[in-house]
């Protein structure tokens, strides 16, 4: 197991509970998806378990270290980070991008080069096309490529993403998604991914756990939470995208 | 032309190696300053306010003032310390504001990245950070350089050589030449500074090592340049005071050099080039500083920056002692003598022979159509106008004259000393206090009025000798030939040959020397 999170929760000053008891697990090489509306504690959960944020309670544990005894900077370059609107460092070439962590970690230049080439052929960037372009100088779906990369670019274990392809047009999203798929199949990785977006959710993940007002109100499979909703909010969630699918499927019939 | 810039570019190593110095001196102490604190103020807001509130205070205090202020601030002190701290005080906040304002300006998100990819928080700020606040930095580095370099040419009334030492003299002694040398060369010297320093920082931006290493080593020239005549300076100055040394025994001034000090105008250039004379022919090493604000003057010399110079009865009496009652000239120079003594241990060495006193004076003119001959008579004449010195209209005279003599309406234009003359002349002002040596009176043909009430007090110039300077007896030994020697008539005409001839100070002394020199064998 990559990780194992117990009963987090997160008050804020003022007595706000952001998360409340939150519990789920992760195995190697799977995808958990936290899905919700904005402000259900899903992206203050996946910052809790790299530290940006401290739990107020609960445990995370990472390979079966409790993360809480560990330095939270030496804990991040062992997770990958992508955020929303790819984050990337404006005054950094693309491979200066990728090679941040490796050179945090004390990656020698020859390793980091050979890396940097084989996660830009990955993300389906040209090298020697794209290695020192600044980030300016890219769209948006080659910016969150290149953040991809850079996630990757230490080879964690797991890899943490807060909405990755929220600001993207669809046909980009859609092959990034294929992209990650590809990524995960190649290399391994467990990953959590925070989305909004139900439809995402079922086409990604492994497992799915939808948030509402801080609580975690079903955990289980795709296929689980598609037969057996828990409640009427999953219900609602899993409305969007049965009648667009419908719909796609009777216009196919049609045609 | 070559003619008249060869005395300004003999003199330019030693102000321009001065200038260089302070305002790239004070540049590098602000930044060591305004960048750490700049960095703990974005970080930080309860200290940004007070930081920012602090160093705005300094930056509303007009750069003339906060350079004087320094001198009494630091004990006294004048020369590079007063400057050098003003203007470092000068640099904090365009650097202060622009690094907190460019450091807030990177965006969160950014910052969010550092910390997620597994950036500590000395990484963010080293790596990614400050990189991205740079333009912003310089831009705020930049400015106050400029500020800076041109701040430092206000130095000269507190005794530091710099570019400023052409202006003030040059407006003294009305050689526009010298004004217009000082302005171009200070101008230029920021100009450069400012553009390498652009340089630099778009080397940096496009991240051009070689470009940014050259405009750096540049500056960094520079920097040595400015410092070298220092160098060469204080060893000249070592081989002087051993070969001084060898001769204490028989010179008598302790083998120390005689420091005269001088204020910012003619008579007091022409009184410290005799004093120079003199003191040199007794065997005495001789260094000079011009140009000093009226009271910075007296501060050197009860520091012992200052060894000698010459002040006027009245501005002691009246600034110094705060005295604002008339007892008549004969007690009040015993006053002055005794409270010198007693409260500063400054020694009066004695009175010159003339006095150098405000003066009413108007046009002659003027004095036939109104049937003017005393102060008394301005009140009749409706909205008059009054032209004075600055430090004039602030002093106890001016009240004294103002309710003596009706003239409460009357209107006041304070200007430079240099100007007050031509303006009478025009008419653009009614009256001036002239002071009663200048050769503009009798060349511009202008009539001093009576004082029937003695409101005016007298203005003997009195040579002063500082505490330290008081216990090398050669020095008032070489100087005593000169008490009582110059009279007012004299003085006049060595003014005249500088402001209306004008010919160099060195000359005026000379002349004012043949007239004396029965004295000096």
């Amino acid at each position: 197991m990559v990780l194992d999170v117990q009963a987090l929760t997160k008050t804020f000053p003022g007595g706000a509970v952001a998360v409340d008891a939150a519990s789920f697990t992760v195995g190697e090489g799977a995808l958990l998806a936290l899905v919700g509306e904005s402000g259900c504690g899903k992206t203050t959960t996946l910052k809790m378990i790299n530290r940006l944020l401290e739990p107020s309670s609960g445990t995370v544990r990472f390979k079966g270290e409790d993360i809480a005894a560990l330095n939270p900077v030496q804990l991040r370059r062992r997770m990958g980070w992508v955020m929303q609107g790819d984050g990337l460092f404006p005054h950094f070439t693309v491979a200066e991008n990728i090679a941040v962590t490796p050179r945090l970690a004390g990656w020698d230049a020859e390793r980091t080069r050979a890396r940097i080439a084989v996660l830009l052929e990955l993300v389906q960037l040209d090298p020697s096309e794209f290695e020192d372009r600044y980030p300016a100088e890219l769209s948006g779906g080659q910016r969150q490529r290149v953040g991809l990369a850079r996630a990757l670019a230490a080879e964690p274990p797991l890899l943490l993403m807060d909405e990755p392809f929220g600001a993207l047009d669809p046909i980009t999203r859609d092959s990034l998604r294929e992209d990650v798929q590809a990524l995960r199949a190649r290399l391994g990785f467990a990953a959590v991914m925070v989305t909004h977006d139900m439809a995402e959710a079922l086409l990604l993940a492994d497992e799915i756990a939808v948030m509402r007002a801080g609580r975690i109100v079903q955990l289980g499979t795709p296929s689980e939470l598609l037969s057996n909703p828990a409640d009427p909010y999953v219900e609602t969630l899993l409305a969007t995208p049965r009648r667009e699918a419908e719909r796609v499927a009777a216009l196919s019939a049609q045609g | 032309m070559m003619e008249a810039l060869a005395q300004p570019l003999a003199l330019l190593p030693d102000y321009l190696g001065g200038h260089l110095r302070l305002s790239l001196g004070a540049m590098a102490c602000g930044l060591l300053i305004a960048l750490p604190l700049g960095v703990a103020a974005a970080r930080n807001r309860t200290v940004a306010g007070p930081a920012l509130a602090i160093a705005g205070i300094f930056q509303t205090i007009p750069a003339l003032a906060l350079l004087a202020l320094m001198v009494p601030l630091l004990g006294g002190r004048i020369g590079f310390m007063p400057a050098f701290a003003a203007l470092t005080l000068y640099a904090i906040l365009p650097v202060l504001r622009n690094t907190i304002v460019g450091l807030r300006g990177v965006d969160p998100v950014v910052r969010e990245a550092a910390r997620g990819v597994g950036m500590t928080r000395a990484q963010s700020l080293f790596r990614v950070e400050l990189p991205l606040a740079l333009p912003s930095i310089m831009a705020g580095i930049r400015t106050a350089s400029v500020w800076v370099i041109g701040a430092a040419t206000l130095a000269t009334p507190v005794g530091a050589a710099s570019l400023g030492n052409y202006i003030f003299s040059g407006l003294q002694t009305r050689n526009w030449t010298l004004v217009i040398f000082g302005c171009v060369a200070a101008a230029l010297s920021a100009l450069i500074i400012d553009g390498l320093l652009k340089l630099m920082e778009s080397a940096a931006a496009r991240r051009r090592a070689g470009r940014a290493l050259v405009s750096g080593a540049a500056l960094a020239a520079i920097a040595a340049m400015a410092l070298m005549p220092a160098g060469l300076f204080a060893g000249g100055g070592d081989v002087r005071s051993a070969r001084n040394a060898l001769h204490a025994q028989t010179d008598g001034f302790g083998g120390q050099p005689v420091t005269i000090g001088a204020k910012a105008f003619t008579e007091q250039y022409i009184l410290a080039g005799l004093m120079e004379g003199v003191l040199r022919d007794a065997g005495a090493a001789v260094r000079r500083r011009d140009n000093l604000g009226s009271t910075v003057a007296f501060d050197a010399l009860i520091s012992g920056e200052v060894d000698v110079y010459v002040d006027y009865s009245g501005t002691l009496w009246a600034t110094l002692m705060q005295r604002e009652d008339m007892p008549g000239r004969h007690v009040m120079l015993a006053e002055i003598t005794s409270w010198m003594w007693t409260q500063h241990g400054v020694l009066v060495l004695g009175a010159l022979g003339f006095e150098n006193a405000y003066g009413i004076a108007v046009s002659r003119e003027l004095a036939a159509r109104r049937a003017l001959s005393s102060i008394t008579d301005l009140s009749a004449i409706d909205g008059i106008s009054i032209g004075a010195d600055s430090e004039f209209f602030a002093r106890a005279e001016w009240s004294g004259l103002r309710d003596t003599y009706g003239l409460a309406r009357a209107r006041t234009r304070a200007m430079d000393s240099t100007f007050m003359y031509t303006a009478v002349r025009d008419g653009e002002v009614d009256a001036i206090t002239a002071y009663t040596t200048d050769g503009r009176i009798s060349a511009f043909d202008l009539v001093i009025l009576d004082d029937p009430a003695g409101i005016l007090p007298p203005y003997d110039a009195l040579v002063l000798i500082s505490p330290a300077a008081a216990r090398r007896p050669a020095i008032a030994q070489a100087l005593a030939p000169l008490l009582n020697a110059i009279d007012a008539e004299a003085m006049r005409e060595a003014n005249g040959v500088v402001d209306l001839e004008r010919r160099a100070v060195g000359e005026a002394v000379e002349r004012l020397r043949a007239r004396l020199d029965p004295r000096f064998p």
